[in-house]
């Protein structure tokens, strides 16, 4: 990796990517030669088929907390339904809001608190990963979703094995701004 | 005498001004001050002087002898406690939480924010913009945490050059009220000289080679030389523990210089305060604290879990073993402690109020006061602001 500056040092991204790349490749490379599964984690990853309704409430500004979900046929049917703190109701997709928005705090807020939820799972969160009680407003809500709905969702899941480079060293902490974390 | 006094309104334009529109949501300000005695402050910084070095005692002791029942923490973890105790990492900021200490009702350690005590921009900052709301003109407040906080990076940079370049990443798991507290803490080390950035989590890139790593617009790659984590070392511990790993290769290795450091988890560790009990068994600041609850039997008692924060998971139980008063919350997963129940003061009212004092690189910075109309202090309490007399 070539060190351009050495004040907050600068790596340039064409250095570090084929090193990135390099590394990717020998890990690959040695997989593939059936090397013990020492250079990748591998594990079997579940896809929700069913959709997800779901019921969320802004609570302060551009926070949000769910309120009820509810399980439907089909996963492309999937909206979520935010009431705001002014009264207004606005409905989103899946792919409205799938995208990290940095610049939409609304967006970024509604994505944000039904990734803890059973949406989620739809978002890229690991289905053997618990529920966040926090992303719920209400302990009802939340046993609601971690019980019955949960175990529907799963029994009519996909399965599919993925393989990690274990060279990833980044995305830790990935979508739990649902709560304060301070005391 | 009631302690609580009325303020002719609270500083919503300075609060404005500041970028700290959160604080006025949830009627989480009030125009009312609760008022200290000057003797009072010099307890509640004396005690956390006292406490202090009870907890470092406490962990020499765990260090040298190698002694870690009790924790449950991984080994990994272990091995960064030792070290960056053994090689005095600065431990940055802190917060005592204090029941008592006023009207001469004693002093009593509740528990230690020692890894990311937050409430910072409002114990600051805002805390007092609320002088010129109160008639008396005479009262002062205690509150150092900006200058002590510019001292203790200061020092850091003085202490660490010789090692470690001055630029520090600040990081948070996202949620908008930790980033607002960062955002003091990156003023006071951008103003010693510290080039600071911030990023959550989840974007900055762990290389064991090359240290801590951000991308910026250009697609480049930024090497900052300290971390500054708004993330609970708990949480790197339990629900990342890749990270763990990387990040001792790179503090041993010193690729990175960690704030706060490792050995703040152990402090944070409800199951510590029972260690500091066992050794400080007559000390009248502690409260009794045990792993086993029936040695509180017939006395009201509070079971907290070792890893709670925000006042979640909370249950207190009256002297004969029934439920007083729960909280829910996300960290029941944890081994629990029992804790002996101490009275927090108590305004005329029925309101009940609990005194934090932030300790800032070894030196007792600011008070600070949450209300609650209940016994548990949670998230839903109330800040209230201190003037001392």
């Amino acid at each position: 990796m070539n060190i351009i500056m050495n004040k907050s040092k600068i790596f340039s991204l064409q250095n570090y990517f084929f090193a990135f790349l390099t590394i990717t490749c020998i890990s690959l490379s040695l997989s593939s030669c059936g090397g013990e599964g020492k250079d990748y984690v591998e594990e079997t990853v579940e896809d929700p088929t069913q959709g997800i309704i779901a019921e969320i409430e802004e609570v302060k500004t551009d926070i949000f907390k769910i309120n009820n979900e509810e399980i439907i046929e089909k996963r492309e049917d999937s909206r979520i339904i935010a009431t705001f703190m002014s009264g207004k109701i606005d409905t989103f997709t899946l792919d409205e809001i799938s995208l990290k928005e940095y610049n939409d705090p609304v967006r970024s807020g509604v994505r944000t608190a039904v990734y803890g939820g059973l949406m989620g799972y739809m978002l890229g969160r690991r289905m053997s990963s618990p529920l966040t009680r926090s992303s719920y407003k209400t302990d009802k809500a939340y046993a609601g979703s971690n019980t019955t709905k949960k175990s529907a969702l799963r029994s009519t899941a996909s399965k599919r094995i993925v393989r990690t480079p274990k060279a990833s060293k980044s995305g830790y902490g990935s979508r739990k701004s649902t709560r304060s974390y301070g005391g | 005498v009631d302690r609580v006094v009325d303020l002719e309104g609270i500083p919503i334009e300075e609060i404005k001004r500041e970028g700290f529109d959160y604080l006025l949501e949830d009627g989480y300000l009030a125009p009312e001050a609760i008022l200290i005695r000057s003797d009072e402050v010099g307890k509640f910084s004396k005690a956390s002087r006292d406490v202090y070095r009870m907890f470092s005692d406490t962990l020499n002791r765990i260090v040298k002898n190698q002694t870690w029942r009790g924790f449950k923490i991984p080994r990994k973890m272990q091995e960064l406690i030792s070290y960056s105790w053994e090689q005095k990492h600065k431990h940055i900021i802190g917060r005592f939480d204090f029941g008592g200490g006023i009207d001469d009702s004693p002093l009593k350690l509740i528990e230690f924010n020692a890894d990311t005590a937050t409430m910072i921009p409002e114990s600051s900052v805002i805390q007092k913009e609320f002088l010129p709301f109160y008639s008396r003109k005479d009262v002062k407040q205690f509150n150092y945490l900006v200058e002590e906080l510019t001292n203790a990076f200061k020092s850091l940079k003085n202490t660490t050059k010789a090692d470690f370049y001055p630029s520090m990443l600040f990081t948070t798991l996202g949620y908008p009220e930790d980033r607002a507290n960062v955002e003091v803490l990156m003023d006071a080390a951008e103003s010693v000289g510290f080039d600071v950035a911030y990023s959550d989590l989840e974007y900055i890139h762990f290389d064991e080679e090359q240290g801590v790593l951000i991308e910026n617009s250009e697609g480049e790659f930024e090497k900052y030389d300290f971390l500054y984590k708004l993330v609970p070392w708990e949480f790197i511990c339990f629900e990342e523990p890749d990270l763990l790993s990387i990040l001792h290769e790179m503090i041993l290795g010193k690729k990175v210089y960690v704030i706060n450091p490792a050995y703040v988890v152990a402090f944070q560790s409800k199951a510590f305060m029972a260690m500091v009990f066992e050794s400080f068994p007559n000390e009248e600041i502690l409260l009794k604290t045990y792993f086993e609850k029936w040695r509180l039997k017939g006395k009201p008692y509070v079971e907290k879990v070792t890893f709670g924060r925000l006042g979640e998971n909370i249950i207190i139980y009256d002297s004969k073993g029934e439920i007083h008063e729960s909280t829910n919350g996300d960290f029941g997963h944890f081994p629990k402690i029992y804790q002996e129940y101490t009275k927090l003061y108590e305004d005329d009212d029925g309101e009940t109020y609990q005194g934090g004092l932030y300790f800032v690189d070894g030196v007792p910075a600011c008070l600070s006061f949450r209300r609650a109309d209940k016994l548990i202090i949670d998230d839903d309490a109330e800040f209230i602001p201190h003037f001392v007399i």
